[in-house]
This record gives structure tokens, C-alpha cells and sequence, in this order.
């Protein structure tokens, strides 16, 4: 008896470990990509391919307030979408709509952004520490990386997708991601094989996320939709707190 | 015989992924990691240069209603209805905004607001039977003004709506806002959102002599969001109708958005009442959302007659309790086909009103769709005595097309 109950203290003392050492390594991957002590803003362009539909360009400004979880998007491009914006502020999501009336409209920030293959999470702080667990890794060589590959269950009900794979290289950077259902089903891909570092942070030069359920079948292949997106224009000067309100985005509405 | 199974198994789930997955190239040769250029910045004013901007819409609509009224009687109601809008969007700077938004209308109708739950919005005029149009129309025409980064300042016909619930609304302590003219200041006090309209509308708050500065409609609201939470307070007063004070929670509860909401108010006469409106909305579904459900109930101390009014002028003691559901989904996307459900239910007299509808997309610029509505209740109660329908039917199917399009163009150049 006293030697099953020493073997479940082992058992529980283990899995209090793995559970903080997995806290731990999520939280240096956050760290690389997160603006905890500044503001950041930042310009991102993006192309989305829909196969036999063409390819949609978009540049966005992003304006984000870490600490607070506060977030700004704003279109710049193309010209008829020019000032329609997104305040993300924490789970609170609120899109800015002139038709038919002036109104704003709480979405859900899993919801896919602007009919991209990007979902509106995508453009926040990275949280893998308070919203995952590790459930399993091993080593795979990615490309010329030698990578450290984390399945990721979620903690709780408040994230864009259930599961998540993460290929992680030796200085804590995510360099591919893959996004699944709770069923399993892989929902999307996304390729980050180069970063630019920034202020001791480091931003990802291009961003490629291959969507595995949207797409088209021509002559007889199945085309996944694409989109890429970059981000150029860094900076950590600090932004005016007027930025993250609704009176913002209705002032930039066309 | 099971090994072949296993590996036809293995085989097809490995096709599958090697199928899905294709950024193994972008790794064969990446791009070295490097220092970001710093030599540039975006700007938080995308509109900083001079720019004037022309936008014209049409919305071309034909409904046919048929359907029985209360007694049996059958009335059916072809309606056509057409609507240009047109005006400008005019920049000086970063600072200053010049916006005007105009309309013309048949047959003429008072209002340009759709209603989410309600086929018959907006009013159809059936009265006006031979071919008139409205004279121009504004819908808006305000002046914007940012004062740095400290105040951005609305001045003119502007539209605007507060609180939470989306069926039932009483925390909208600027209803009416869109008939008058109003100043409205916006300003952000540390992590607190502070907003200040003043509202002229005279036949909103029965003022007769208008020109006084207290028949202005005074409201403000204070807004905080945290991680979870968003809470609000707000307060309105008008000297000849009374006063209102207003508060919300907003949370998440296992994916659902949840929010509690309780508006206090006084008329001039010293009458008070409470009401009070709680919701939920929950998507289901992973990326096709297979189900949207809102959920409101509201308990008001109002009356039937008071709900909906600028001040309530009779206190019932809670027992007007009402429920409204709605529902779509987007799992017939795929056809271009977007059903809902929507019930409205009063407990304090038992009637209600419910709508199926379904609206088709597939052509370009049409709209296709089909609403079938009942209205239930006793002679005289909430939904029968304020039927959304004018002919009072109560049973009814709707169809209708629209056909519509929007042109804006910037500096002359489409």
C-alpha cells in the first residue's frame, strides 16, 4: 500500500514538473514575440491566392499595447477599404461597420480576418504559456533547423484552434506552426522560416499560411488557399492611448 | 490481409498530408535571420493629406406580402421601393472632416434604419400609391474635429447607438439621435473610454419651445476593458422628460460572450422604474460556424406601453418579462444561402412574434429572400397591438428582391 501511494507521489510530483517546466519553455517562445515594457505598431502587407478567384492585396497598420492586450488594426490598402478598422481589447472584439448604419459589431477574434487564411489572433501578443500545455515533443530536422517539435493542447475554451503543433529552433522562435481541430482535423499551416530581430524581440519577415480546408480543385488537384503577409515599418514609440477606442475607428471610417 | 489494410491505411493518411502540406520548400533555402530596418514607422493618422471622396448607392427593392390577418382576412401587397443615396467624404488634414450623406426615396418613408429581426423594416408607406419621390433627405452631415490626441469632436446629424442587447435594447440612452443634431466628444482617461453627447431633438424629448439650452439631451458614458471583463456606465438627462442611469458587465463564460445590464429611470413627475436585460451569443463550430444563437431575456418594470419610450411613465413591477432567441448558420455558405430563426416572446401577456427567413446571395448585387412570420397573442396585447406588419397580418410570407450597388470615387477617380 505505502508503496503504491510513493509511486503516485512520484507520479503526481512528475506531472507538477512537466506541467511548470512546459510553462516555462512556452513562455520563453512568448517572450521572443511579445512588447510586454512598449508599444509596437507595425505595417503588414498581405497577399491571399483563392485558386481560380485571383490574388487579394491588403496593407494593414497594426498598433498593439501589450500589456493592456489592447490591439488596433486599421486597412490602408486597397483605397475603398481605406480606415475600416478592428479593436481588439483583450476578449472583447469590435469591428467598425458604416453600412447600412454607423454601428459597431462584437465578432469573435477566432473569426478568419478580412476572408484571409489569417485569423485575428494571428496580430495579438503570443500567450502559448497561458493558453496551451505541452503535451508531447521530439527533435525533427526542419529544412537546415535543427527543431525541437511541441504538440500543444489547449487549457481552455478561449483560443482559435484546440491544438497546435510548433517546430521550435534552439533560440525560441517558432519557425513552422501547424493549427488543429479538437477532432484532430489539420486546419492550417503556417511557415516562418526567417525573422528580422527588433529591440530585443524578434518579428517574423514573412509569414505563409496554407489554409487546409479552403481552396479548389483544378484539373483534378486539390489548391489550398495561400496567404503571405510580411511586416515592415517596426517601431516601439509610444502610441497615443486614443488609438485603442471606438471613437478611433469611427473617426478613420469612411 | 490486415497488414495490407494497415498499410493502405498509412498510405492514404501520409498522401493526405503530403497533399496538404507544401511549406517544406520554404525551408529548403531560407532567408538568413537579420536586423529589421528601423528607419521607417506607420503613421496613426491614415488620412493626413487632403482628400475628398464622392460615394453614390441604389438600392432598387420589390417585396410581395401575402398573408391572413387576425379575423381571417386574406391581404396580399406588392410593394416596390427605391432608394439613391449619394453625398461626400471630405478631408482637409488630419484634423478636420467634412462628411454629408443625402437620399432620395419612394415611395417616401420616415426612416432609412433596417431592423435585424423585423421583414417590414424599414416602413413600408402604403399610402403613397402614386409615383412620388422624397425631396433630398439628409441622413448625415457632420464635422469632424481631433484636438491632437486627446479629444476627437463630432458636430452635426449623426448617428450613434449604445447598449448591449441586440434584441432588446433599453440602454440605448441616445436613441433618437439619428432624427436631431448632436455634439458628441470622445477622449480616453487613462485605460477608461469617456464619450459625451449632447442632443438636440425637440419631437424625441416634446419640447415645444426648443430654443432653450436645457432642451438639449445630455448623456455620457464611461467604458473600461480588461482581459475578461468590460464594464460600462452611463447617464442621460433631459429637464423635460427625466433621466436615466445606465450600467453593463461584459464577459466570456466557456465561449459564449455574456452580458448583464440594468438601466434606473426617473421622470420629471418623480415615477420610477428599473429594467433589467441579460444575453448571451455563442458561435458553434470550429471554421464553418454551423450555428449562431443569441439569447436575450428582459425584465422591465416599464409596461407595455413605456419600453420603448424616451422615459417610461408607469412602473409594472417587474412582471413584463420577454425572451428573444435568433439563430443562423453558416453551413449552407457553400449555396450562397444564409437561414435564420427569430422569436420574440412577451410572458406578461403571452404573445410574440416569430420569423423564419433565408436570403440568397448567389447573383452578384441581388438579393433574393424569403421571410415567413407569425404575430400570435390576444386582441390588444404587446405584438398584435404593435404589429411590425402595417396591414396587421399575422401570419405572412415575404418575398422579396433587392438589387443594389455602391460607387465611391476618390479625387475624381473611381
Amino acid at each position: 500500500m505505502r508503496f503504491m501511494l510513493l509511486i503516485c507521489g512520484f507520479l503526481l510530483a512528475g506531472g507538477a514538473f512537466a506541467q511548470s517546466d512546459s510553462k516555462a519553455i512556452l513562455a520563453k517562445i512568448d517572450a521572443q514575440a511579445s512588447f510586454l515594457d512598449s508599444d509596437f505598431s507595425t505595417e503588414i502587407v498581405m497577399t491571399t491566392t483563392k485558386p481560380g478567384e485571383g490574388v487579394t492585396e491588403r496593407t494593414i497598420a497594426l498598433f498593439r499595447r501589450d500589456r493592456e492586450e489592447k490591439y488596433v488594426r486599421l486597412r490602408l490598402k486597397p483605397d475603398s477599404d481605406k480606415g475600416k478598422g478592428y479593436l481588439n481589447i483583450g476578449n472583447n472584439l469590435w469591428l467598425y461597420e458604416t453600412v447600412p448604419t454607423r454601428h459597431f459589431t462584437v465578432t469573435s477574434a477566432k473569426d478568419r480576418f478580412q476572408n484571409s487564411n489569417a485569423r485575428n489572433s494571428d496580430f495579438t501578443r503570443s500567450t502559448f504559456a497561458e493558453d496551451y500545455k505541452i503535451v508531447s515533443q521530439s527533435k525533427e530536422k526542419l529544412g537546415p533547423f535543427d527543431t525541437t517539435v511541441l504538440n500543444l493542447e489547449a487549457i481552455h475554451d478561449d483560443v482559435t484552434f484546440a491544438r497546435t503543433k510548433l517546430w521550435i529552433t534552439p533560440d525560441n522562435l517558432v519557425r513552422k506552426k501547424e493549427d488543429y481541430s479538437l477532432s484532430g482535423q489539420l486546419l492550417r499551416t503556417s511557415a516562418m522560416p526567417s525573422y528580422q530581430e527588433f529591440k530585443g524581440r524578434f518579428i517574423p519577415k514573412k509569414v505563409t499560411i496554407i489554409d487546409a480546408l479552403m481552396g479548389k480543385t483544378l484539373n483534378g488537384v486539390f489548391r489550398n488557399e495561400v496567404t503571405e503577409y510580411s511586416m515592415g515599418k517596426l517601431s516601439t514609440d509610444p502610441l497615443p492611448s486614443l488609438i485603442f477606442t471606438q471613437s478611433y475607428l469611427e473617426k478613420n471610417s469612411q | 490481409m490486415r497488414l495490407f489494410g494497415a498499410a493502405l491505411l498509412w498510405a492514404v493518411i501520409a498522401g493526405s498530408t503530403w497533399a496538404q502540406d507544401s511549406t517544406d520548400s520554404l525551408f529548403t533555402n531560407p532567408e538568413p535571420d537579420s536586423k529589421a530596418d528601423t528607419t521607417q514607422k506607420v503613421s496613426i493618422d491614415p488620412f493626413n493629406g487632403r482628400s475628398i471622396n464622392f460615394f453614390e448607392s441604389l438600392d432598387v427593392q420589390g417585396y410581395y406580402i401575402s398573408g391572413y390577418r387576425q379575423d381571417g382576412t386574406l391581404v396580399n401587397t406588392p410593394v416596390d421601393a427605391l432608394n439613391f443615396g449619394f453625398g461626400t467624404d471630405m478631408r482637409l488634414d488630419k484634423t478636420a472632416r467634412a462628411y454629408a450623406s443625402l437620399y432620395i426615396s419612394y415611395p417616401t418613408q420616415n426612416t432609412t434604419n433596417t431592423y435585424l429581426y423585423n421583414p417590414y423594416q424599414p416602413e413600408i408607406n402604403l399610402t403613397n400609391s402614386t409615383l412620388s419621390f422624397s425631396e433630398i433627405l439628409v441622413k448625415e452631415l457632420f464635422l469632424d474635429y481631433s484636438l491632437g490626441d486627446a479629444a476627437i469632436f463630432r458636430l452635426g446629424r449623426q448617428t450613434l447607438s449604445w447598449g448591449q442587447g441586440k434584441i432588446f435594447n433599453p440602454g440605448n440612452l441616445v436613441q433618437g439621435i439619428e432624427n436631431g443634431i448632436a455634439a458628441k466628444m470622445a477622449a480616453a482617461l487613462g485605460p477608461v473610454n469617456l464619450t459625451v453627447v449632447a442632443i438636440k431633438n425637440d419631437s424625441q424629448y416634446n419640447i415645444t419651445n426648443g430654443l432653450a439650452l436645457d432642451s438639449l439631451g445630455d448623456a455620457l458614458l464611461l467604458e473600461y476593458s480588461a482581459k475578461m471583463f468590460s464594464l460600462g456606465a452611463s447617464g442621460f438627462y433631459n429637464s423635460n422628460v427625466g433621466g436615466k442611469l445606465d450600467g453593463y458587465v461584459k464577459t466570456s463564460v466557456l465561449g459564449a460572450d455574456v452580458f448583464v445590464e440594468t438601466l434606473w429611470e426617473r421622470g420629471t413627475a418623480g415615477q420610477m422604474s428599473t429594467t433589467g436585460v441579460a444575453g448571451l451569443y455563442r458561435e458553434f463550430g470550429d471554421d464553418t460556424k454551423w450555428l449562431k444563437l443569441q439569447t436575450e431575456w428582459l425584465v422591465s418594470g416599464e409596461g407595455s406601453t413605456g419600453s420603448f419610450a424616451v422615459v417610461s411613465n408607469e412602473n409594472l413591477g417587474f412582471s413584463d418579462q420577454s425572451l428573444g432567441v435568433a439563430a443562423s448558420t453558416e453551413a449552407l455558405n457553400f449555396m450562397s444561402v444564409k437561414p435564420s430563426v427569430a422569436w420574440l416572446q412577451s410572458f406578461a401577456d403571452g404573445s410574440g412574434q416569430v420569423i423564419f427567413g433565408i436570403v440568397s446571395t448567389a447573383l452578384p448585387h441581388i438579393d433574393l429572400s424569403m421571410a415567413l412570420t407569425s404575430v400570435y397573442g390576444a386582441t390588444g396585447s404587446r405584438y398584435i397591438a404593435n404589429n411590425p406588419d402595417s396591414e396587421d397580418r399575422v401570419w405572412s410570407l415575404t418575398l422579396k428582391a433587392s438589387f443594389n450597388f455602391d460607387i465611391k470615387s476618390s479625387d475624381g477617380k473611381s
